[in-house]
């Protein structure tokens, strides 16, 4: 595109043209709206102004909603005041820079302000955005001109991007120079459009001040060489991605042929006088492509931090002793060429016992020969919390090694802290404990004990030893043997009476079995014979009376001399004369052979009990 | 005849040396109290290798040390003392002092409060006094077993026969408390962390993994052992590797 720069007054009379000013409605201020144009292009940038001119300034300015464009500056206020006559005047001016975002016609609404006491509004301005660059329709004689200029310049200037590489690993370094390629007379340039350079991060690569040229040879033509911009470049992503166009102006020195009325322009408009403009020239350099290919994901090691190039690492503490809560400084530096300000902290493994804090990050990069190079360091502060030896594991840092195509892992050795007891008083303690502990902290232990009779020999243990055993066994044994001499005291002595007394109930209820035996089977006689035995046997041993002795008398008066009850001796005796007198009954009557059984059994439990 | 008087002169020996500690016992308490806790760790040392232990002994120890500032020391002797004498008032209220001086705060599994009541009355007594309760029961026992064959009367018959039966039972349950004590006093299966750090692995292997960290002072049991190796188990149920080296048994 071909821009020729007229005389300033083309200018004003199009703003002039295109400006629409209203006149607010009050009496002594007045308060307007203004664009600098009312038909604009996508992606042209105009700029509406709002201003109050009046004695004194607006406050509380609302300005319109501006949806329909995008606002990229504003609102710029600025005041301008006069003295006329005495008499001050005061304009203010409000204004903003917008871009459509759409084609058609859009309506600003008003603005307004308060000004002593009123409310001022301006009117609402219509804005026409159009798809082309609206200018060139009505500077098509213009256009004609640039056109036949830019056919002259040709190709007789062009800007071009080159790079060192345009096949790279993801982080990998591409140097791209802008060249400014020319045949014709630039005067001057500047850089109307910095490229965006999406998907890389970019450095900035020193080039000389002022431009040097060198020649080069395209096309058979002779060209001088100018670089404008050199950049490092990192790719952030894998795929294809595009240096985008960068684009320059440049002012062009170019042989005018443009027919003048003038005479004098005529006159001079030959070779001689070389009749010479001075036009402004945009060129945009072509979008180059750059394929970014992926770091191999398989082997990519776990730390790896997106590091590519070529490093080394160093790692170190300060100090290799300290106290508690005194910090240590674990510095890593990392050397090399490559992405360097792109590398991510390692990862610092402690124990929680140091209490690790982010880490400083200092650079000193260097770009000599194009190249990214120096260093990165991160010096962690580490707060040992308890003593002791403090163990922090080795540093890792992984990196993509460009010249081996491979991954590298690079590890410190581990270092060993020795942390001392501090000396401040006030010791820390690990949280979550209780307020009934924390209050306990403050006290001091119990006062020792002053015993010494359980002082004993720790070998000395009482279970096991003789002692336990012979108190253990002793009893058994003695019980035992308790038993086996009563027995035998019994039988050596005689002691019949107490034999006979332990073993009358046994005998009586042998006798009662037998008695019970003949009971079922009828037998009168043998049945009253056995009951009878039982009875008196059972008497006869528990009162230690000898067989002789044996008479109802006796056994009456030993009985009431052991105070057994009346009515158990009378039944006693009752039931032994029934025994006598049914032996030798003729009739078997079966109850009354029942009966006197129960009562046997009745009376033996009762003497039992009572004796 | 020779021989009851070789015993008789070791007893007296023995009775002799007993004095002795006892004395040394003493002035070391005396140091205590008069703020000389380093000489006073030295004489209770002594008596210590001399042989001789109680409570008393362990737990004066303990609050000397703790007066020293020497947390784990101090940590293992008072847990010394609670394994003579688990119910101590004094013991306990100390221990849990000095616990509370620990870094790592351990939540102990909360157990069964029934389980608890048992463990509280196994701990009531030591394992000789538990024995002797048992040796006391069993002579009872022995005794009313006796009298039921000499006794005429029915009536005291059955009383002494119940007595017989009680006294048997507190035999038995004295004997299984008197085990358990017992295992728990001589079973070292107990330590106390005694280095500053200490990285409990997660295999018996220095190359291993670090499970975690712990610091002096820390009780821990004894689970396995492979050479220098112990598996240890921390009151919260972690588990894990350290070097022998690192503990003190209890």
């Amino acid at each position: 595109m071909i821009n020729i720069k007229h005389n300033k007054k083309t200018g004003l009379i199009f703003l002039l043209l295109f400006s629409v000013v209203i006149v607010a409605d009050a009496q002594d201020a007045t308060f307007t709206t203004s664009v600098d144009r009312n038909r604009v292009a996508i992606g042209e940038q105009f700029e509406i102004t709002f201003t109050l001119n009046g004695s004194g300034s607006g406050s509380n300015f609302r300005p319109p909603s501006f949806n329909d464009f995008l606002t990229l500056s504003g609102p710029n206020q600025s005041t301008n005041m006069q003295f006329i006559n005495g008499a001050m005047s005061a304009s203010v001016t409000y204004s903003y820079v917008l871009q459509p975002r759409a084609e058609g016609k859009f309506v600003i609404p008003p603005a307004f302000i308060n000004h002593g006491g009123k409310q001022l509004q301006t009117q609402p301005i219509t804005i026409e955005v159009t798809k082309g660059a609206p200018q060139q329709k009505q500077q098509s004689k213009q256009s004609q001109q640039e056109s036949d200029i830019g056919k002259q310049i040709g190709d007789n200037l062009f800007l071009k991007v080159v790079v060192d590489k345009a096949r790279v690993y993801q982080g990998e370094q591409i140097t791209a120079t802008y060249k400014i390629y020319t045949r014709v007379n630039v005067i001057n340039y500047s850089m109307t459009k910095v490229p965006s350079l999406t998907g890389f991060w970019s450095e900035e690569l020193d080039i000389p001040k002022q431009v040097q040229l060198s020649t080069e040879v395209v096309n058979g033509k002779q060209y001088r060489v100018g670089i404008l911009k050199k950049a490092a470049l990192f790719p952030q992503r894998s795929g294809t991605l595009t240096i985008d166009q960068m684009e320059v102006e440049c002012v062009v020195q170019v042989q005018s042929r443009r027919r003048s009325n003038d005479i004098f322009d005529q006159f001079f408009n030959d070779s001689f006088f070389g009749n010479v403009a001075n036009v402004s020239h945009k060129v945009r350099n072509q979008p180059l492509n750059i394929t970014v290919l992926p770091l191999p994901a398989a082997d990519m090691p776990a730390g790896f931090g997106g590091a590519v190039g070529k490093f080394s690492m160093e790692a170190w503490l300060d100090k290799r002793q300290t106290k508690t809560n005194e910090p240590v400084t674990l510095k890593v530096k990392i050397s090399g060429r490559g992405n360097l300000k792109l590398l991510e902290a390692p990862i610092i493994n402690v124990t929680s016992d140091i209490e690790k804090y982010d880490p400083k990050i200092s650079d000193n990069v260097t770009k000599q020969n194009d190249q990214i190079a120096g260093s990165r360091t991160f010096e962690y502060l580490l707060i040992p919390r308890h003593p002791g030896d403090q163990k922090i594991s080795s540093v890792q840092f992984a990196f993509f090694d460009i010249e081996k195509k491979s991954f590298v892992t690079l590890s410190s050795s581990e270092f060993i802290l020795n942390v001392e007891k501090g000396s401040e008083t006030a010791p820390t303690y690990a949280v979550g404990i209780s307020k009934e502990d924390v209050k306990l902290l403050g006290e001091d232990i119990r006062f020792i004990k002053s015993e010494t009779i359980s002082l004993r020999r720790k070998v000395d243990t009482f279970i096991g030893s003789l002692m336990f055993f012979v108190l253990s066994v002793t009893p058994i044994l003695a019980f035992v043997g308790f038993i086996l001499y009563a027995k035998r005291r019994e039988k050596l002595q005689g002691n019949l009476i107490l034999v006979r007394n332990r073993k009358a109930r046994k005998l009586a209820h042998r006798r009662l079995a037998e008695a019970k035996k003949f009971l079922d089977s009828k037998k009168k006689e043998e049945f009253y014979t056995e009951i009878s035995r039982a009875l008196w046997g059972y008497v006869a041993d528990k009162l230690g009376i000898p067989p002789s002795d044996l008479s109802v008398d006796f056994v009456r008066t030993t009985l009431e001399r052991r105070s057994v009850p009346i009515e158990v001796i009378n039944k006693l005796t009752s039931t032994i004369e029934i025994c006598e007198f049914a032996r030798f009954a003729p009739a078997t009557d079966a109850v009354q052979m029942d009966q006197a059984y129960q009562e046997t059994v009745e009376l033996i439990s009762t003497i039992e009990e009572k004796l | 005849m020779r021989k009851f008087w070789i015993i008789v002169t070791l007893f007296i020996c023995e009775l002799a040396i007993a004095q002795e500690a006892a004395i040394q016992f003493e002035q070391a308490n005396q140091l205590y109290r008069s703020g000389e806790y380093q000489k006073a760790v030295q004489m209770f040392e002594q008596v210590i290798k001399n042989g001789y232990e109680s409570s008393a002994l362990y737990y004066n120890l303990g609050n000397v040390y703790f007066k020293l500032d020497n947390l784990p020391a101090s940590i293992l002797n008072f847990e010394r003392a609670k394994r003579l004498s688990p119910n101590d008032d004094d013991i306990n209220y100390n221990l849990r002092l000095a616990n509370l001086r620990v870094i790592d705060k351990i939540e102990p599994i909360p157990r069964l409060f029934i389980i608890n009541w048992w463990k509280s009355f196994v701990n009531m007594f030591s394992s000789s006094e538990w024995s002797w309760v048992a040796i006391i029961f069993l002579w009872v026992a022995a005794i009313c077993g006796a009298f039921i064959f000499v006794l005429r009367s029915v009536t005291f018959q059955r009383l002494v026969f119940v007595g017989t039966v009680i006294a048997l039972f507190i035999v038995v349950l004295s004997s299984i408390n008197m085990f358990q004590r017992y295992q728990s006093e001589q079973k070292e299966q107990w330590a106390v962390v005694f280095s500053q750090t200490v990285s409990v692995k997660s295999a018996p292997d220095a190359q291993s993994t670090d499970l975690f960290v712990l610091h002096e002072g820390v009780r821990v049991e004894f689970l396995d052992a492979v050479g220098e190796w112990r598996k240890i188990r921390l009151a919260d149920g972690k588990v894990g590797w350290l070097m022998v080296e690192a503990v003190q048994v209890i």
